[in-house]
């Protein structure tokens, strides 16, 4: 123990400390290097270094040698059909398209619902964050349903009315509606946050300073949060840039490829090297992306904005407008939220997939979720799903657990490359991450086998989520000043004692919001999931893309209300719990 | 009892492009590295509390934090007692003990209550976290908990939530869970400086009464001068890492050793001139003002080039004429004042200069009057210049 604790301190650092040739030097650099506390760390370290590195590295090797050695092969074959340049452009397209929607209408929402007197605030706040709990495969079925231009329910009420489809749901237009209409929410928490951390005092004195209502939006509220809004922007692009679901379901039909649905047919056809090369394509623009939202936020940590002092804003009162817009925003809240639920709801419940009308009220059943629990495949895919999920997540927070301390409190040499480690995933698009790991795991570098089971899919979703999980572990050890570390250190508690009694108690708030968070997003995750999946090893999301493909749409609509349904139980109980260890402002 | 040599502590990058920034060095982005703590050594007694002072970046937190274990020196030598707590020499003579087995209580800024733990639990931690072999029984540590918040007047809140304590009991508590394993050695770093200045006073108060009846030997850092002469036993005066005078309160206020240290502690009124003679126990300066005496003090050549410190209260003032039998009688007109409450801040023009003159009350002058003030050669100081 004396032993150990002679390494433990916040200062010391991981190599020995004396000048070289000291008597003893070496038997002291091994007891330091044997401690409990650098074992520990060490083994993260290596962890996190190799699920970030190895699927780029693999990949980078896999495309660019093929058979017979260095080669650039497989680009030529990935940019040599006649649509390249227009799969370039419609994705740049798509992702600008969804960003622009996305930002214009998540911002006046948050706006609305923290600076305005508009009514129903906080049903408002609840009811812009519903699309975001719905997964975006079920989301996209949804709005085939709703939107396709012959059965989609919203054409048979125009049909009805004018005598002619108006939307059509297998467009670009449609593609970018789904995907804004998905990520809206998205804009809308980081804009709610910034609107919230600015200081009323601001806008107040540019009232007092004589400005109008409308002087003072343009001049001092939106220049202010402005890093906030390119950010948010920037985030959705690249999200849509790298979504999967939406490209891939409302696109593919009529051939309108943009880069994931491409490299997805691309790997379909056998072709990985094409596929890789795309993935390379992607990442790279991927890459730029992120680097360029990092640039525009400046130093300014995320985290910086959002626990600021608690403003109590004078809200804006609307005047004639207050109920007006509360009508604009009760009608987006249907049609982005409820419209896309019910109709799954209605589907369920119908023997066979079919058009809307009132008689089919009479065929009513509960056939479809009876037979899901006849369903082996079904039910192996919710286990599959359970054990991944929470597996992943729980892997996740030890390790970003103790990475975050390593970052945030260490002063090892490096330890910003362990940060840069473990959000390097971050750029890495799911679709990408499924061909990466598909290289790497083909050829294997660890002595069990890996492909074909469902670890693989374990080491994806600990690889994709890291970087959220260090999102919320983090904050949670920053916002613990250092000295309530230290103060456990100067009343004799070893490393392990204060990480027991004092650090662990206190970042655990943040550590569990994170683990629930990853819960939820990877029981969602699909595009990896599609590349890595073997039969036996289906998970959920696997399931519904599977079903959706032989055309049972009344089975997904059963599994998706439940998985809809099981969702909003976790968040509602994740915000409960949230509000009562002080985590939610509101 | 504590007996530091030879000091150093040494920053790099970022860490010195802060204290750069709040010494106020203009450091540009070299990374250059500065010394933090630059060759410090003091000793401080059994029962005395030993304040080292400065301003911001003066290497007085370093220093406390390298007793404390939190910081590794470069070099020097740390020794509570008999214990050598560092030494950096090299080879088996350098020793670094982790600051949790050096048995030293200490009181943080912010306090660093845990707030997800209850007042007893707080001050049990020390206890619980005992090596096995030392460690006392459940009851005991009750007891003994129980014993110090009794001290310090907690005993009714020991179920309470720690956050839940006003700003005076939480700094209570942090004494409690310094004082509670008994240490021989308390470190204070600014532990008044997140309270309101009411309530600063009163504690400072309660903290003098604490440290007497218990008689802890303890070190204290702070940047307030009031709270440093008012707590101490002897105080360090520090700069840029450096300790410019070590002495008691009242050393330290009226014969500040340089002019860092006049200007730092209290105002000071500064003359500049030269010796020009001696006069028996007296020496004779030619200032800004004219001919002035001021006790002499070895060491001092005629001709050399001095500065001259006086405080405003050490000056005397009156409307009658000059007597023209006492020394260092000073012509001049007050130009403005400023009330405080229980004193009226002059301020007045002698010659091209303006000195500044604190009187009670009742003696106030109005502005514009001509004055005749005084200065009591025992209240002026002569510092060498250079220093």
């Amino acid at each position: 123990m004396t032993d150990d604790q002679r390494a433990t301190s916040v200062v010391d650092r991981a190599g020995p400390d004396g000048k070289p040739g000291g008597p003893g030097l070496l038997q002291r650099w091994f007891t330091r290097l044997l401690s409990v506390k650098s074992v520990t760390l060490l083994i993260v370290v290596i962890v996190i270094g190799y699920l970030a590195l190895t699927p780029i590295l693999y990949l980078l090797h896999g495309v660019f040698f093929e058979d017979d050695g260095f080669t650039f092969d497989a680009f030529t074959r990935a940019y040599e059909f006649s649509g390249f340049g227009t799969m370039v452009k419609n994705s740049l397209i798509y992702a600008a398209g969804a960003a622009f929607v996305s930002f214009v209408v998540g911002t006046t929402l948050a706006y609305i619902a923290v600076r305005t007197n508009v009514p129903f605030r906080s049903l408002l706040i609840v009811a812009a964050l519903v699309p975001l709990i719905i997964p975006g495969l079920l989301y996209t079925i949804s709005w085939i349903m709703l939107g396709s231009q012959n059965v989609g329910f919203i054409n048979q009420i125009s049909k009805a009315v004018i005598g002619r489809p108006i939307v059509n749901i297998f467009s670009m237009a449609g593609m970018i509606w789904v995907e804004a209409a998905h990520t809206g929410p998205l804009v809308f928490l980081f804009m709610a946050a910034a609107f919230r951390s600015m200081d009323p005092a601001l806008e107040e004195s540019a009232l007092v300073c004589g400005a109008s209502r409308w002087t003072m939006l343009r001049r001092v509220t939106l220049p202010l949060v402005r890093p906030a809004i390119g950010g948010g922007m920037l985030i959705v692009a690249i999200k849509a840039l790298e979504g999967f679901e939406v490209p891939a379901l409302l696109g593919l039909p009529n051939k309108i490829y943009v880069f994931t649905s491409r490299i997805y047919f691309e790997v379909q056809n056998f072709d990985f090297g094409a596929g890789g090369a795309l993935s390379i394509n992607l990442l790279l623009l991927s890459v730029v992306g992120v680097f360029a939202v990092n640039r525009l936020r400046g130093g300014e940590k995320e985290f910086a904005t959002v626990t600021g002092k608690g403003f109590r804003p004078q809200r804006i009162d609307l005047g004639r407008w207050r109920w007006p817009i509360a009508v604009g925003v009760v009608v987006w809240f249907i049609i982005t939220a409820v419209l896309p639920f019910l109709v799954m709801v209605y589907t369920s419940f119908l023997p066979y997939y079919q058009r809307f009308s009132f008689g089919a009220f009479s065929k009513f059943s509960l056939d479809n979720y009876r037979d899901l629990f006849d369903n082996e495949i079904f039910l192996q895919s919710v286990k599959n799903s359970l054990v991944l999920s929470i597996g992943s997540a729980t892997i996740i927070m030890i390790l970003v657990g103790l990475a975050a301390w390593l970052v945030v409190r260490s002063r090892l040499k490096g330890r910003n490359i362990l940060d840069q480690l473990t959000f390097l995933p971050l750029v890495v698009p799911g679709l990408v991450m499924g061909v990466a790991l598909s290289y790497v795991y083909l050829r294997n570098p660890l002595p069990w086998q890996i492909y074909g089971s469902i670890w693989i899919l374990m080491i994806s979703y600990v690889t994709r989520f890291m970087p959220y999980g260090m999102r919320y572990a983090v904050p949670a050890l920053t916002q613990i000043s250092p000295e309530l570390e230290e103060a456990a250190q100067v009343a004799g508690a070893s490393w392990w004692h204060s990480n027991r009694r004092i650090v662990l108690p206190l970042i655990m708030p943040g550590l569990l919001a994170g683990w629930i968070y990853i819960v939820i997003t990877s029981i969602r995750e699909l595009s990896s999931s599609l590349l890595l999946y073997s039969p036996g090893n289906e998970v959920l999301a696997i399931v519904i893309w599977l079903f959706n493909e032989k055309g049972e749409l009344t089975t997904v609509s059963a599994i998706g209300v439940l998985l809809v349904l099981t969702l909003i139980v976790i968040v509602a109980v994740a915000y409960k719990m949230g509000s009562r260890i002080g985590l939610q402002e509101e | 009892m504590l007996v530091i040599e030879n000091l150093v502590k040494v920053f790099e990058g970022e860490r010195a492009k802060s204290i750069r920034a709040r010494r106020g060095e203009e450091g540009g982005r070299a990374a250059r590295s500065v010394r933090a703590v630059d060759d410090v050594s003091f000793t401080v007694e059994e029962g005395e509390m030993f304040t080292l002072l400065g301003p911001s970046g003066c290497g007085k937190t370093t220093t406390l934090r390298s007793i404390a274990g939190l910081e590794r020196p470069d070099s020097g030598k740390i020794q509570v007692a008999d214990r050598v707590l560092f030494s950096g020499g090299t080879g088996q003579s350098r020793v670094f003990l982790p600051p949790n087995q050096r048995n030293l209580g200490m009181v943080f800024q912010s306090y660093a209550i845990w707030p997800h733990m209850k007042v007893f639990d707080n001050v049990a931690f020390p206890l619980q976290v005992m090596p096995r072999s030392e460690r006392p029984s459940r009851e005991e540590i009750r007891s003994r908990v129980m014993e110090i918040l009794e001290l310090m007047e907690l005993q009714d809140l020991a179920r309470r939530q720690a956050t839940k304590l006003s700003g005076g009991q939480q700094q209570r508590l942090a004494l409690a869970r310094a004082l509670v394993t008994k240490p021989a050695l308390i470190l204070l770093d600014e532990p008044l400086s997140n309270l309101d200045a009411k309530l600063r006073e009163s504690l400072r108060f309660e903290l003098k009464r604490f440290q007497q009846e218990l008689g802890i030997t303890s070190v204290y850092v702070t940047h307030d001068q009031v709270e440093a002469l008012g707590l101490s036993s002897r105080i360090a005066v520090m700069r840029e890492g450096q300790i410019m005078q070590i002495g008691r309160p009242q050393d330290i206020y009226e014969k500040p050793v340089n002019r860092f240290v006049a200007d730092f502690i209290g105002t000071s009124n500064f003359l500049s001139g030269s010796v020009s003679a001696e006069e028996g126990a007296l020496v004779v300066i030619d200032s800004e003002v004219g001919e002035l005496r001021a006790n002499a003090q070895p060491g001092l050549r005629a001709g050399e080039q001095v500065t001259l410190a006086v405080r405003p209260e050490g000056i005397e003032m009156s409307t009658a004429a000059p007597t023209g039998n006492v020394p260092n009688e000073l012509q001049g007109e007050v130009i403005t004042k400023s009330y405080q409450g229980d004193a009226v801040d002059h301020v007045v023009r002698i010659g091209t200069q303006e000195l500044r003159v604190r009187l009670p009350v009742r003696l106030a002058i109005d502005d514009g009057t001509s004055v005749t003030a005084r200065i009591d050669p025992d209240h002026l100081r002569v510092i060498p210049q250079g220093d």
